[in-house]
């Protein structure tokens, strides 16, 4: 695409974003939250800007990586509600999982819905007992013909008190181990058996849960994806189709904050932890650019675990940072999206999805080549 | 405006012009054979690689300075002699001066360049490594000032691999306003930091997959596991961003002054927590004479001395927009 091309796109994509953003700040928790996120999300589907990222096929619109960015960089710019909110996993996991592995029923009866905002999604992956070692899972389904009886527990399941489907990956096979003998399976939340409980983070919001499973049936036609005990391969298949972009809105919005905090810094003190973040910064967008531009011709290097890790760490220190600019009691850091928030809630970007320790060890064997710990 | 150039042609030709750095420039030469420099820098001559990004019609090779930032990071990964990037900034300076003969010396190695910077304190100059007549080169915030080599030594810095002397040289003998100059000799060194940031790396993840301790290799332990993600990380930050800086620079997009000092600022610190953790991973070995992992530690103090300094170079980057 040429540069003229691009820009123009640039211009149309603001002139939408600042015409259609919500006038009110995304709620934290609860139904509010489930209603501001698949209204923002049908609004963006009836404007022509759902999917950005999806093949043209399962009703996306198959854009190029750099106009993924542009487009990110403008809702960062436009201060567009976070994507990191309860529609990320239908949009970022679960829907593309289904275009990786589903069936075409599973492809024609949920990709649209994900789509154009009718449904919620949440992911059931953690388990009391498996946190970053995920593959020691032991919530159960057993096969009676064909249906599986689900019974266990999930945690850490983001917005499973307001979410329609969950992404659920089980153990079927009871005398499997580690990554065999696992399903994943697409999980209605209003079956008999599921009762959800919410946590409270210690960042305010009940936006987390546990999920109870008692007898919970489910059809194996309609809610396999991938096969039964494929289920380690199909979670890793979404891994290959998100071509490092799902996350560039966030990444580009962290940029965009940091910049705020240097333009509000006048204590020479803080100055040079600032000029740090703000080259840390830059490094941030030039690497995730550079990754998703060059995942568009192949298969995504390893170094997304590298990009992922620098990230969460960056965000904790521009949170801690801005707490000791602004100070407790400052106007900057009430609210539901202040800095009190953000710095609170910063705290799970490095335990989120594994933690810090477990993605190092993943650095340290998957893109160096160190070998793995005697056990 | 965000740029979006695939570089993977420019890397190509960039690898193939720097490949006999790997046979001409191996980091054990600065050991076994450290009189061997002269002759080195008269290959270095020959292969244009001061010239690199100097205009054809100046004598140069006629690329852009993300060639010249590419190539200067594998110059860095080989340890190469700080009179590299002063002979590119002399080269570039008298070009711009109109002393075409000058910047035919150094581009020809008929006259050296040695890199030098202000004292912290007294305002005085030292120079590193400036054994011969050649010309001291200054990177300054306006541009390089170039002064010719009283060689008044005064004392001797000792410890740095290199010598580093005190010159009696109070005014510039030329001196070069040009703030683009300026930012693409900073680029420059933060292209060498980001190649040491990396080679440590390499060397320091080399070792800890054959050195063995309590019967497995040391890598495989997480506490040293973890400095090799981390070296990692450091060094594809520094790369990736003074790759995007360049191409910003050559661009001439409005935060190209921004990405540089960044660029600057992130291979400095990457530089030498890298340096410092291969030497940690290397253990006693490390802290030796004979391992060269030192050799990595010393060039990078030396590089962050000549831009002026960590801390200058924050202060710096919170003045740009």
């Amino acid at each position: 695409m040429s540069e003229t091309a691009l820009e123009q796109f640039r211009a149309d994509a603001r002139a939408w974003l600042h015409a259609n953003i919500p006038a009110h700040a995304a709620p934290l928790e609860g139904p509010d939250s489930r209603a501001f996120v698949l209204d923002w999300q049908r609004r963006m589907y009836e404007g022509g800007w759902a999917g950005l990222t999806w093949p043209s096929e399962f009703g996306g619109r198959s854009l190029t990586v750099a106009q993924q960015i542009v487009w990110f960089e403008e809702y960062a710019r436009a201060h567009a509600p976070s994507t990191h909110n309860a529609s990320f996993v239908g949009l970022n996991h679960a829907g593309p999982t289904i275009i990786a592995c589903g069936t075409d029923e599973q492809k024609a009866f949920h990709l649209p819905r994900i789509l154009s905002g009718q449904v919620i999604w949440c992911q059931g992956f953690s388990e009391p007992g498996s946190g970053s070692d995920l593959a020691s899972l032991r919530c159960k389904g057993r096969i009676e013909g064909d249906e599986i009886v689900i019974e266990g527990q999930k945690i850490w399941s983001s917005y499973a008190d307001i979410a329609d489907y969950q992404e659920l990956l089980i153990r079927t096979d009871p005398d499997s181990s580690r990554h065999k003998g696992l399903t994943w399976l697409i999980c209605p939340m209003d079956l008999p058996g599921i009762t959800v409980r919410p946590i409270k983070t210690m960042a305010g919001p009940a936006k987390f849960c546990e999920v109870f499973y008692d007898q919970v049936r489910v059809r194996i036609d309609e809610a396999v994806v991938g096969g039964v005990g494929e289920g380690w391969k199909t979670a890793m298949a979404t891994l290959s189709f998100e071509r490092g972009t799902a996350s560039l809105a966030l990444q580009i919005g962290l940029v965009e904050k940091i910049e705020r905090l240097a333009a509000d810094c006048t204590d020479p003190v803080l100055a040079p932890r600032l000029a740090d973040l703000r080259a840390d910064a830059a490094a941030l967008k030039a690497m995730s650019y550079s990754f998703a531009l060059a995942s568009e011709s192949g298969t995504p290097g390893s170094e997304g675990s590298m990009i992922r890790l620098y990230f969460a760490e960056l965000a904790k220190r521009a949170s801690d940072l801005a707490v000791d600019l602004y100070g407790i009691g400052a106007e900057e850091l009430a609210g539901d999206h202040g800095w009190s928030y953000e710095y609170l809630e910063a705290f799970s970007e490095t335990i989120a999805g594994g933690t810090a320790e477990i993605q190092r060890n993943i650095i340290g064997e998957r893109v160096l080549g160190l070998p793995r710990g005697k056990a | 405006m965000t740029i979006f150039r695939d570089l993977s042609e420019t890397r190509d030709l960039v690898d193939s012009f720097t490949r006999p750095a790997e046979s001409l420039l191996p980091v054990s030469r600065l050991r076994e054979d450290p009189a061997g420099e002269a002759a080195r820098w008269n290959s270095i001559v020959e292969l244009g690689w001061l010239v690199i990004g100097l205009p054809e019609d100046a004598g140069g090779v006629g690329l852009s300075v993300v060639e010249e930032t590419l190539a200067a990071q594998t110059f860095g990964r080989h340890l190469i002699s700080t009179d590299y990037p002063a002979a590119v900034l002399a080269a570039h300076g008298f070009t711009q001066l109109g002393e075409a003969d000058l910047a035919n010396d150094i581009a020809t190695g008929a006259r050296r360049a040695h890199l030098a910077f202000r004292a912290r304190q007294g305002g005085g100059l030292f120079a590193i490594d400036a054994t011969d007549d050649g010309v001291l080169v200054v990177l300054t915030e306006q541009g390089v000032d170039i002064f010719e080599n009283a060689r008044a030594s005064l004392h001797d810095a000792e410890h740095w691999a290199l010598p580093v002397n005190s010159v009696a040289a109070a005014e510039p003998k030329w001196s070069l306003a040009d703030t683009g100059l300026a930012l693409r000799g900073r680029l420059l060194i933060a292209a060498m930091l980001a190649g040491i940031a990396g080679e440590a790396c390499n060397r320091g993840v080399d070792y800890a997959k054959v050195r063995e301790q309590f019967g497995q290799p040391i890598g495989a332990f997480q506490a040293v596991k973890h400095h090799c993600a981390n070296m990692a990380i450091s060094a594809y930050a520094a790369q990736e961003l003074v790759t995007f800086a360049a191409v910003s620079l050559a661009e001439g997009t409005g935060d190209a002054d921004h990405l540089v000092r960044s660029a600057l600022n992130l291979a400095l610190r990457a530089a030498r927590d890298n340096a410092g953790l291969n030497i940690q991973v290397h253990g006693g070995m490390g802290f030796s004479e004979e391992c060269t992992a030192h050799l990595f530690l010393k060039a990078a103090r030396l590089l962050d001395a000549a831009v002026g300094g960590i801390s200058a170079v924050r202060g710096s980057l919170m003045r740009t927009v």
